[in-house]
């Protein structure tokens, strides 16, 4: 590795004085992601403005051995764009064009730093929309969230990012550009763009992504329904699944998240309930007209204590704001909290809710509950006080066992947050040691001079401690809540 | 119940003496180009068979590679759901690893996503014997690279794929088709395209050479009759076929029997933008050509051996590639190709001693 002057001078040969950013204050402002517990400070920050220099940017650093973090808007909740020590940030947020619309095909070709909820907007005018929903759409990029392969509510019915990405063009860690994929849904071969997606940053920079985009919903039916248990919920979402209906979403809050989504934002949810559940029915007019009836029997036979139909735009949105504010909600009410994500199979939902009771009760500490029911993809919020010694390693231990149980039981220790830093040393959770050296000999293949986002996925070195303290900067300014 | 382990299977790629030799898994063997390669051995999959697990209430089965499509549809079918993505050929045996290996999906797969965008896990016998899983048993899951989505075409030359998890869906109550004849296809692409960006939700939309569109619906019955009636008002020259008519066609299109049994077929991806041009230059040889999935696939087919070349030259000057599904021997990879060497080394992790065929 070279030294730091001697790298940077090589940087200057790319990047005007505004572009490279190397004071303390920038680099301070890029020493963290979403998991604000990590900070590490970057020798620099580039800010390309082309494709041709991040290529530039990829090949110095092979050829130098210095390790970059490609970075979109630093939303990633388990530390994927924490800077590598010793090593640059390319932040990406100025590649951000939509290179191409094409309404007749139905595709969007955009750059990495495209920010999620724009390639929607830009397609709304043709009637067209972009499916995958982070809570964090308003602000992640099209890039952050194609190596995460990001989520959000609709998982079940849609799929996940890597679902609606067609294409890649991407500079490997080894400075090869590639363009993997095409204008069209099929392929030939093994599916190279369905790889890079996930692939958390560790096999190069995506520099042009090709989105699959669906047309606008016709109609949508949402329903708000109370109960007095987590467990009623969860018997609805499992005779609405048997009933063979496909809901756009279903999405469970428990008592501690109603009441802090309640004090923030006036949703008007019903008082008193263990829970309540939000159903929404999405499709044809017609198809609705069918399964409208279908839901409000089985919701009328379920021992809800109140069904709420939204009767139009304005409530349904309203419904929604409870449910996507109720992150940030439960945020307030504890001074530090801990976020997983990990997924159980939706049968052993109430058993997974349960054992997640029973384990805040056995470290005593308060979890708060917001899932994606449809998906078995848990969000449980443990609250805890960061000034209370011994309070944080608690809190650590308790997500721990949660991710230990979700893959007990079968299923994931990660279901849209990704593996980053926090979780790599629970993979072998959910893999062998064979399982691990196979991906690991995979990510050699792409970077075999370790230099792309190293450190990140597999476990390995000595992890920093587990740690999320409070709200994202941009939650406490009221930008972005969180699902 | 299945005659051969996972052991069983992954000692094959260990067994002395047969070091050198080459080998390739076969499925039901429905898509001869694919394996009938020289100087290769065959793993024969048929008796790796089996759901090992399915619980309806989790959209999720996973099944041994060797299980016929048929079977797992009609087990998903008593419980009444199905793979949307309809793969092709299960009326003929073909097997559950095949179809993957293959990476074919059917008509089916414009509304939901293909079987790329359905196949959750994989547990497979990499070219050291060992195996290694990957992916997971759960709708939702992001740890770890996605190796399951990327064997989804692999054509057996990276791994022996042994069990494979799915997500699954409910079956619609009833499916409705409408034909609508169009003087050139041309006219029938225009209106592919205005049912393509509707919000009619399409459950099928392929395409005739001779201008016939076939829009399929799926749903309750009772809203597909009113949808079907709107279409009508909305596009000219429809008509809703009967039952029989329908599942004729859909079973023709599924098996690829539209050519008859002797012919070649071959799959090859296109931008629906490509469509007016490949049909343009395939109508200068042998050929016969019909479009899915929205016009995002032409599936040609020829009979005569010498035409194999012709559609290979046509291909390549065009940029496309094509995969021979039904034809002659070592017929696999035909038209344009794209090689980084980022493919090589990856084929390496999977098979560093090759004992598999080469990728391309
Ligand atoms: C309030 C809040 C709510 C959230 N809600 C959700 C949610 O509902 N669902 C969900 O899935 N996630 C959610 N997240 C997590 C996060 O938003 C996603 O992981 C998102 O995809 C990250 O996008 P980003 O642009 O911020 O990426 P970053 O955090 O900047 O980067 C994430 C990873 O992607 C890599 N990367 C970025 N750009 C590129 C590129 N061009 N090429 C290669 N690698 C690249 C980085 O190196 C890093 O490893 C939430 C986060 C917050 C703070
Ligand atoms: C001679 C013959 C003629 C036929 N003719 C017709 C016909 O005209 N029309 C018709 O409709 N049907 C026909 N069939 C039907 C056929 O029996 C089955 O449909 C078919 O065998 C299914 O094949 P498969 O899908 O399992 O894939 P295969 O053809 O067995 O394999 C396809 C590809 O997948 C790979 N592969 C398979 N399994 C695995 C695995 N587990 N791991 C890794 N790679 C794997 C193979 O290496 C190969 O590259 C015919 C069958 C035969 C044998």
């Amino acid at each position: 590795m070279p030294t730091d002057n001697a790298f940077v001078s090589l940087l200057e040969t790319i990047y005007p004085p505004g572009r490279l950013l190397l004071e303390a204050g920038s680099r301070v402002s890029y020493q963290s992601d979403g998991l604000t517990a990590f900070a590490v400070k970057p020798m620099a920050i580039v800010v390309p403005e082309t494709s041709e220099e991040v290529i530039d940017t990829i090949k110095l650093c092979k050829r130098e051995n210095v390790p970059f973090v490609a970075r979109g808007s630093g939303t990633s909740l388990s530390g994927g764009s924490l800077p590598v020590d010793g090593g640059i940030v390319i932040a990406l947020n100025r590649l951000n064009r939509i290179l191409a619309l094409d309404p007749t095909l139905r595709i969007a070709r955009v750059e990495p730093g495209v920010i999620n909820l724009d390639v929607t907007r830009a397609a709304a005018p043709h009637g067209l929309r972009y499916a995958p929903d982070p809570s964090s759409q308003q602000i992640c990029t099209i890039g952050g969230n194609l190596a995460f392969n990001a989520g959000g509510a609709h998982c079940l019915k849609y799929g996940m990012t890597s679902n609606h990405v067609i294409a890649v063009r991407a500079v490997l860690a080894t400075g090869e550009v590639v363009e993997f994929g095409g204008d069209s849904l099929e392929g030939v071969g093994p599916d190279w763009t369905a790889l890079f997606a996930g692939s958390e940053g560790l096999f190069g920079v995506a520099l042009e992504i090709t989105l699959r985009l669906l047309p606008e919903v016709q109609a949508f039916h949402t329903v708000l329904v109370a109960y007095d248990s987590l467990e009623a919920a969860g018997q609805a979402v499992s005779d609405i699944v048997s009933s063979g209906m496909l809901p756009g979403a279903m999405e469970i809050m428990d008592a501690l998240a109603i009441a802090a989504a309640e004090a923030a934002v006036h949703a008007g949810y019903p008082d008193g309930a263990d829970a309540v559940l939000i159903v929404e029915l999405e499709g044809t007019e017609e198809q609705l007209a069918c399964e409208i009836p279908l839901l409000s029997k089985i919701l009328d036979s379920s021992g809800a204590k109140e069904v709420r139909v939204a009767v139009d735009d304005q409530e349904r949105a309203l419904i929604w704001k409870g449910r996507k504010s109720a992150f940030s909600a439960v945020g307030r009410l504890s001074p530090d909290f801990i976020v997983q994500d990990g997924v159980v199979p939706r049968a052993r939902l109430g058993e997974a809710l349960s054992e997640v009771k029973r384990l805040g009760e056995e470290y005593n500490l308060r979890v708060a509950n917001v899932f994606h029911a449809g998906d078995g993809n848990l969000h449980p919020l443990i609250l805890y006080e960061g000034s209370v010694k011994g309070s944080l390693e608690r809190a650590e231990k308790l997500a721990g066992a949660i991710l230990n149980m979700c893959a007990r039981m079968g299923g994931s220790i990660t279901g849209e947050h990704g593996v980053g830093m926090e979780k790599r040393d629970y993979l072998g959770e959910m893999f062998s040691e064979e399982d691990i050296a196979f991906m690991k000999r995979i990510r050699d293949a792409y970077d075999p001079e370790f230099v792309s986002n190293p450190g990140k996925m597999f476990p390995g070195k000595e992890a920093p401690a587990l740690s999320m303290r409070g709200l994202h900067p941009l939650e406490q300014a009221g930008v972005l809540s969180r699902e | 119940m299945s005659s051969l382990t996972a052991k069983e299977i992954a000692s094959c790629l260990r067994e002395e003496g047969v070091e050198s030799s080459r080998l390739l898994a076969r499925g039901s063997g429905t898509k001869k180009p694919l394996w009938d390669l020289e100087e290769t051995s065959l793993v024969e999959m048929s008796g790796f068979t089996g759901i090992s697990e399915y619980d309806p209430s989790e959209y999720v089965f996973t099944a041994r590679a060797g299980t016929k499509l048929s079977e797992i549809e009609q087990v998903l079918g008593e419980h009444g759901q199905y793979m949307p993505f309809d793969p092709p050929l299960a009326e003929c045996g073909a097997s559950l690893g095949g179809t993957v290996a293959t990476g074919l999906s059917g008509p089916g797969r414009i509304r939901y996503g293909g079987l790329r965008d359905f196949i959750l896990g994989v547990q497979f016998v990499d070219g050291n014997g060992v195996i290694v899983k990957s992916g997971g048993k759960v709708v939702k899951n992001a740890a770890g690279f996605d190796l399951p989505k990327f064997l989804a075409g692999s054509m057996g030359r990276l791994a022996i794929l042994l069990e494979l998890t799915f997500k699954v869906f409910p079956k619609p109550e009833d499916f409705l088709t409408i034909c609508f004849e169009n003087k050139t296809l041309a006219d029938a692409f225009d209106q592919l395209v205005l049912a393509s960006r509707s919000h009619w939700e399409p459950d099928a939309l392929e395409l005739e050479a001779d201008g016939r569109l076939f829009l399929r619906l799926a749903g309750n019955s009772a809203a597909l009759r009113l949808r079907a009636e709107s279409i009508l008002n909305k596009l000219k020259n429809g008509f809703i076929l009967g039952t029989d008519g329908a599942n004729e066609y859909w079973r023709k299109v599924s098996n690829f029997t539209w050519n008859g049994n002797k012919a070649r077929y071959a799959k090859v991806p296109i931008s629906p933008r490509d469509l007016l041009r490949l049909d343009a230059a395939v109508n200068t040889v042998d050929v016969e050509c019909r479009y899915g999935m929205a016009a995002n696939v032409a599936w040609l087919s020829w009979v005569n051996d010498g035409t194999t070349k012709q559609v290979d030259k046509v291909l390549r000057d065009l940029e496309l590639s094509g995969l021979v599904l039904k034809g002659h021997a070592g017929e696999t990879l035909i038209g344009h190709r794209v090689e980084y060497s980022i493919q090589n080394r990856v084929k390496a992790v999977f098979d560093p001693e090759n004992r598999f065929p080469p990728l391309s």
